[in-house]
């Protein structure tokens, strides 16, 4: 009883923290959202089995139907159910934003504590290294990435051609061009936080870098790297659907919300609802994920987010 | 001041160069050989011919060996010839070259002008209606997918209003300034649309903390009034950090280009990179990824200077 009368009375970092992301209105409607777009994708076999048609499955004598209790969103120009499509789409927009969020945030965070840690010349080549990934024209080289043969890197035809590698390919090119924020940032923390008596003291005693680096330093740069791996998601999701628009990302028949797009400029006068959905659920899936970064960096680090 | 611009510009001089060893790297790795387009194209080529293609070409050394003699013949004013175009790569993208540099440059120009005010709009009104509408503005600028945005504009503004021209750069047959201006119109407007938002936000929050600061407090003691406040002492501060951000803006206002140029049909520079690496052109890829690398450092290096010159108090390493 005492105890919980203790926590009543002073309450911990956690429940304050919370209390601050619940009073960010924006976040708290986006994080709702962000579930039930989760559901949807989760959920995308359930309905297929419902509704007894696959989200690949092209039919030229059902083209361009208007929605109805078979096709809840209608189809699209190859016959193909749109809802499936944009919940199938869905599943590839998150994994893709929150995996190479997660890679990008990794890579970040090392090289960040590294550069923040041992200082110096390291930390001169590994900043001279982040400015060097900022200052490139970032798409271009992506597109050239996503073009190359992998056969000629000596990755063997059955997995070079196989249909999932387009997924594992922009998670991969996209993960080496996004991690400059979180190095930076993470970087910056760790230098503040190399000043602070209780790192000196760990020194101090004789700790070894390795002990220092994780167990004193790490948890106390977990916060903004939650931050900006949060408001990373948005921006790696808008990536993927513009190298799938352009042709180079997720290859047909996997859907996702850019390829869904890729024969939009012709659906334009068409179709155009079936510009319009995809698009919008980029937007709004990108939308949440910004505000739910921005009611984070409120809820866990208060004095950046003025 | 000289010495920074200097050792500045050589900085961006490496990175063009370690770019230029990447990209030709990967250029090598891109599906297609360029011998063997040529071997499809002539049924009576043998595979020795294919040899001795290859060794005529230099194809059959190392990677770092061709990539010195290429960079010889480059700074030799040797570019190589486009495949798809059969002219020299230089002559063919110059035009393209000073069709992005037009579409960047009054992107970016419009974008700034538009989002140093809308900023400090919402910081003046912080907490208000103003501030609220502004800052959803921002977010939608910034999640909005580029290519999408585009879609849009055309839907409402070609295909249902009827107002500009779908994409191209000019009508054929009719050709004028006016025709050129209001086929600019809509490509301009989406990659400013894109530029806005984080100009903006940045704007915003820098001019809140300025207004906090003692010199906007001893401005307001001295009784000037507030417009002098807000223009001569809060945004003049709030300006320095916000040109730095610009500064590492220019690669993405690039990748901007390249999607609002693919979508309007807009012949840039971004456009003739994508169109040259799904062409197999490998020359004009390679040569247009680097002139794209160096327009961003050029972007990058005009900003640093601009910044050096704003801010008194920095000193110049």
């Amino acid at each position: 009883m005492t105890a919980t009368l203790a926590k009543a009375e002073r309450p911990s970092q956690r429940s304050r923290a919370l209390a601050r992301f619940v009073r960010h209105r924006g976040a708290v409607v986006s994080a709702f959202v962000l579930v039930l777009i989760i559901v949807a994708a989760v959920a995308a076999p359930l309905v297929e089995s419902w509704l007894g048609h696959g989200p690949n499955e092209p039919d030229l004598g059902k083209r361009f139907q208007a929605p109805s209790w078979a096709y809840p969103l209608g189809t699209d120009e190859a016959g193909r159910d749109v809802l499936l499509r944009l919940m199938y789409g869905g599943r590839v927009s998150l994994l893709v934003g929150l995996v190479a969020a997660l890679a990008s945030a990794l890579i970040g965070t090392t090289i960040g504590i590294l550069a923040g840690y041992y200082r110096g010349r390291l930390d001169a080549f590994l900043m001279r290294l982040t400015d060097f990934v900022i200052a490139l024209p970032t798409l271009a080289l992506l597109i050239v990435l996503a073009a190359v043969d992998l056969k000629k890197v000596g990755i063997p035809d059955s997995i070079a051609y196989s249909e999932a590698v387009s997924l594992y390919r922009i998670i991969f090119i996209i993960s080496i061009v996004s991690w400059t924020g979180v190095a930076r940032l993470v970087r910056g923390a760790t230098l503040s936080m190399r000043t602070r008596e209780f790192v000196r003291a760990a020194v101090a005693l004789g700790a070894p870098a390795r002990r220092i680096i994780l167990v004193h330093i790490l948890p106390n740069v977990v916060g903004p790297v939650i931050v900006a791996t949060t408001l990373s998601v948005g921006g790696i999701i808008l990536l993927e659907s513009v190298l799938s628009f352009l042709g180079l990302g997720i290859q047909p028949p996997i859907a996702s919300w850019g390829n869904m797009l890729s024969n939009a400029q012709e659906l334009l006068t068409q179709a155009p609802q079936l510009v319009i959905y995809p698009g919008l659920a980029i937007m709004i899936t990108v939308i949440a994920f910004n505000f739910l970064g921005d009611g984070l960096q409120d809820a866990l680090d208060p004095r950046a987010g003025e | 001041m000289m010495r920074f611009i200097v050792i500045r510009a050589l900085e961006s001089l490496v990175v063009l160069a370690l770019m230029s060893f990447v990209v030709y790297g990967l250029i090598g790795l891109m599906p297609g050989d360029p011998i063997d387009i040529m071997l499809a194209g002539d049924p009576n080529m043998t595979p020795e011919d294919r040899i001795r293609l290859r060794a005529l070409y230099g194809l059959d050394v190392p990677i770092y060996q061709r990539y010195f003699t290429w960079l010889g013949a480059a700074l030799g004013g040797d570019l190589g010839y486009s495949r798809t175009f059969s002219r020299p790569v230089l002559e063919v993208m110059t035009p393209y070259l000073g069709r992005t540099a037009l579409l960047m440059f009054t992107s970016f120009l419009l974008s700034v002008a538009i989002a140093i005010p809308l900023g400090l709009l919402a910081a003046v009104r912080q907490r208000r209606l103003a501030d609220y509408g502004i800052n959803l503005f921002c977010f939608a600028g910034k999640s909005v997918p580029p290519f999408w945005l585009a879609l849009m504009l055309i839907l409402v503004f070609a295909v249902e209003l009827n107002w500009f021209p779908a994409g191209g750069i000019e009508t054929v047959g009719a050709s004028g300034f006016v025709d050129r201006v209001r086929h600019l119109v809509m490509p301009v407007a989406c990659l400013t649309l894109l530029n806005l938002a984080t100009v903006a936000r940045l704007m915003r929050a820098e001019a809140i903390t300025a207004m906090r600061q003692d010199y906007v407090r001893t401005a307001r003691a001295k009784g000037l009034n507030e417009r002098r406040v807000i223009w001569g002492h809060a945004m003049r501060n709030a300006l320095n950090p916000v040109v730095t951000v610009i500064a590492l803006e220019f690669g993405t206002l690039f990748s901007g280009a390249l999607i609002t140029e693919t979508v309007f049909a807009y012949p840039g520079m971004g456009k003739m990179i994508y169109d040259a690496i799904l062409g197999n052109d490998y020359n004009l890829a390679l040569v247009g990824l680097l002139f794209a690398t160096l327009l961003v450092l050029v972007g990058n290096l005009a900003a640093d200077i601009g910044y050096a010159v704003l801010d008194p108090r920095i000193s110049y390493r």
